[in-house]
């Protein structure tokens, strides 16, 4: 790495963390891409209107030449994930009815009266913050996946995102980018990351829009045509990517303003801290899907589930920020006619530990939880809880997160064994 | 690299960048004399926090901000560049962040141990962020008792601070947590307690070593342990050069070891390595990106800096997570570089007349790269392209502030 060329190479630097990996950036990574897209322009434009590939990239190799996305129906298919970034503590999301939890939790077990029936189970229900998703269940329209993580966890905050997120390959690019690397140039807004970066969007090649704070993204007094003059530049180089982002960047704002309305933002630093929250990002991601600018990917991001003390408190706020988001995005989708398009997902990095700690929280655990919200889910609770079996006190995982992966890009039609290099059906998420 | 492109690598890797007669000067002393200046200043840093300021009370927002604004001017002024630099490197190691720690004179006494003791022998620097408060109140120690240890701090240190993931076992992480209970913060007030009776003395098998019992103990284990000097050498050549080969790394291992783990010794090495050629691009992060700027330009620190800064993905005492910010490629996301160009902007609107704004508006584009102090090479073709669409004067200056020249070191 002495020049401006970043490195190819098919695992992270022996010895080295993930910060020092994550400071190469996405590009840095090496990938094996098995095949670009020959899409048929035409049909693509055909089936989704005009928002899908405008100049798609030939391909470079020989060995498969089928597209990443077959194009169909399921072009107008849209996807939002929730990133709950932390460890969401999945025995207080969903309560087990087990004596267990509350002999683990003497301080923090939800009270049962407070639990959140779900009609038809028995052994668990709801956080009363999330009893705005109990018609989601009643409709069968909700899935929820308890015990969801790799069957050897790991601990760490930054290696389980990085599981998670480039699906158990830390040298690979996310897997929702390693599509996006395959079909050419996409609008500005198909795959957007709010709230935070999403790296899971991030392919080799590809990156998605980045808006972190909506409220300003919008140029003050420069003319984003000088930005526009960097041009772009094929290589791979970071002045190189820096001058594709500028372009980006111009087009995204552009595009965006049009549909959020941004007009001004106060400039001033803002009194409340914290990031934004989930509910303003599923507010704008909604506004995305419904308008016609292409968008089809969107990864909302909050932190703060890593709820090592005052678990209580912290855990109510954001699980009452969560629901009220996936209700107030449903109505807004619902409202736009899109009911039948749109999937969001939730995930976590891991659950915390069964047993809590001295400081009204949860140290880092195992397995943990996602839901699947929309009429294309299949509903119903996937996966066990048994709190006489731990591992090393911790709820055991025992549905892989792939699982979750392949139902993401089976939504959108994407090519899941070529993506992934397998699929999992253990879930059976979609109808 | 030839001489001001050796000063220019070293003052924008190693300090803040210098510009104008400051970097003319260098240039006349060498990059080796140079080196020499920023790892032995002349003078102790002065202190630019007035704890008067800096009530310990989380409701009160004037202090964030007074706090954020100091260390933001003090970066600036940079008269110590390496000790400012250094103290900016380690806040992104040794995160703690205002969210959570809520009161600013926490955050200010954490920064205040950067700059005093980032240079210094590792070990002492390791125990007293250990029990530093905004640490503590970070990632939970003052909480954690002996009856119910609390694993936040004891799993950090070992996956971020001291060693790297993979090199310590799940056992550790809770044998560290039971020998560090014990340790408090007086409420109210940012001072730090041990209380026997809170702690868990009982002798814990750590990092392979028996009878650690106490923060003492437990820090002596990490120093000891082999892959300490490994992860440490590897994070600075990361920060510093932009790259870190296993060869390289090994190397200063080794004579970071003999040096009895002294980071000023580690950090000459890692600095003189990068000018022996072991370097490659850094993006920089929008403060030092700002810093530099405003140091290149003269533009005066304006109201809405913090709050562009908090847009760009990067205010000072905030960072997002544990492992501190994202790097590289991460600063390229459509907010952050809309954020970084209101920045430039405002900079170029702002900077006083003088041999930046004068080259701005000719059309001379390499007198304008050397004003700003940028490497001899000055812009690329692409960055021309983009210069020459903004009218001359200050809006070229804000474009010249966002190429890839001046915001990739």
């Amino acid at each position: 790495m002495n020049a401006d060329t970043p490195p190819t190479r098919s695992a992270p630097m022996p010895g080295l963390g993930r910060r020092q990996f994550v400071r190469l950036g996405a590009g840095a990574v090496g990938v094996a891409v098995v095949g670009l897209a020959a899409c048929d322009d035409t049909e693509r434009r055909g089936s989704a209107g005009s928002v899908l590939g405008q100049s798609l990239t030939t391909t470079t190799s020989t060995t498969t030449t089928a597209p990443i996305i077959v194009p169909s129906a399921l072009a107008g298919r849209r996807l939002v994930i929730v990133q709950m970034n932390g460890g969401n503590d999945m025995l207080n999301t969903l309560p087990p009815a087990d004596g267990r939890y509350r002999d683990l939790r003497p301080t923090l077990a939800i009270p049962e009266a407070e639990v959140v029936a779900l009609q038809g189970v028995d052994d668990a229900g709801l956080h009363p913050s999330l009893a705005g998703l109990t018609p989601f269940w009643d409709a069968g329209e909700l899935a929820i996946m308890r015990g969801i993580g790799f069957e050897q966890p790991n601990r760490s905050h930054f290696v389980s995102m990085d599981r998670w997120w480039r699906a158990d390959d830390l040298a690979a690019p996310g897997w929702m980018g390693r599509v996006f690397d395959e079909m050419g140039e996409l609008p500005p807004l198909y795959a957007v990351a709010l709230g935070a970066g999403a790296p899971v969007l991030a392919g080799a090649s590809s990156q998605p829009t980045v808006v972190t704070r909506p409220d300003s993204f919008r140029w003050v007094d420069i003319d984003p045509r000088w930005l526009a003059a960097f041009g772009t530049s094929g290589d791979g180089s970071l002045a190189g990517q820096l001058r594709t982002a500028y372009t980006r960047a111009v087009a995204a704002v552009d595009e965006f303003a049009a549909i959020t309305g941004t007009t001004a933002s106060s400039n001033e630093l803002p009194t409340r801290e914290g990031g934004a929250t989930i509910a303003e990002g599923l507010g704008v991601a909604a506004q995305l899907l419904a308008a016609d600018a292409g968008t089809r990917v969107v990864v909302v991001s909050a932190s703060g589930f890593d709820t090592h003390a005052n678990q209580l408190n912290d855990q109510a706020r954001l699980l009452t920020d969560l629901n009220d988001g996936i209700v107030a995005f449903f109505e807004s989708i619902e409202a736009a006619g899109l009911s039948d398009d749109v999937l969001l997902v939730t995930t976590s990095e891991f659950g915390r530990r069964a047993a809590e700690n001295g400081s009204g929280g949860c140290d880092h655990g195992a397995g943990g939880l996602s839901f699947a919200i929309g009429r294309g889910v299949r509903g119903g609770v996937r996966g066990d809880v048994d709190l006489a079996n731990l591992l090393d006190g911790d709820v055991r995982p025992n549905l892989d997160p792939f699982g979750l992966f392949t139902a993401c890009l089976d939504w959108i039609g994407a090519d899941v064994e070529r993506v992934l290099g397998r699929r999992v059906d253990q879930l059976d998420l979609l109808r | 690299m030839n001489v001001r492109d050796e000063v220019v690598w070293l003052h924008r890797r190693a300090g803040f960048a210098l510009a104008g007669a400051a970097l003319d000067e260098a240039i006349g002393r060498g990059s080796a004399a140079e080196l020499q200046r920023l790892l032995a200043p002349a003078a102790a840093a002065a202190d630019p926090w007035d704890d008067a300021l800096l009530p310990i009370d989380p409701q009160d927002f004037p202090s964030k901000q007074y706090a954020i604004n100091r260390w933001v001017d003090t970066m600036v002024a940079a008269e110590q560049p390496l000790v400012e630099r250094m103290a900016w490197i380690w806040h992104g190691h040794f995160v703690s962040a205002l969210d959570k720690v809520r009161f600013a004179r926490a955050m200010v006494i954490q920064v205040r141990l950067f700059r005093a003791a980032g240079l210094g022998p590792l070990r002492g620097l390791l125990r007293a962020v250990t029990v530093d408060p905004a640490m503590m109140l970070y990632l939970d120690l003052h909480t954690s008792t002996g009856t119910e240890p609390n694993e936040n701090y004891a799993r950090e240190l070992l996956e971020l601070f001291a060693l790297g993931e993979g090199n310590y076992t799940e056992a550790d992480v809770q044998a560290g947590a039971a020998a560090l209970t014990g340790w408090t913060l007086e409420r109210g007030e940012a001072t730090v307690q041990f209380r026997p009776r809170r702690h868990d003395d009982s002798p814990q098998r750590y990092l392979g070593v028996q009878g650690v019992h106490d923060l003492d103990t437990v820090i002596d284990a990490v120093m000891g342990h082999a892959s300490l000097p490994t992860w440490i050498a590897a994070t600075l050549a990361w920060e510093l050069l932009g790259t870190a080969p296993d060869d390289l790394v090994a190397r200063l291992a080794e004579g970071f070891v003999q040096s009895g783990f002294d980071l000023r010794t580690l950090v000459g090495e890692v600095l003189q390595a990068g000018l022996d050629g072991a370097t490659a691009p850094i993006v920089l992060a929008p403060v030092p990106w700002f810093v530099i700027a405003s140091r290149a330009t003269g533009a005066a620190p304006d109201r809405r800096t913090l709050a562009l800064l908090r847009s760009a993905g990067q205010l000072p005492m905030l960072p997002p997570s544990v492992a501190g910010w994202p790097g590289g490629s991460a600063w390229f996301g459509s907010s952050s570089l809309v954020a970084r160009a209101d920045l430039a902007a405002l900079m170029a609107a702002t900077a006083p007349a003088g041999p930046v704004v004068a080259a701005a508006g000719s059309s001379d584009l390499q007198a304008l790269a050397d004003a700003l102090g940028l490497p001899s090479a000055g812009f690329a073709a692409e960055s021309q392209a983009a210069l020459d669409a903004a009218p001359a004067g200050r809006d070229r200056l804000a474009v010249a502030l966002l190429t890839p020249e001046f915001m990739i070191a």
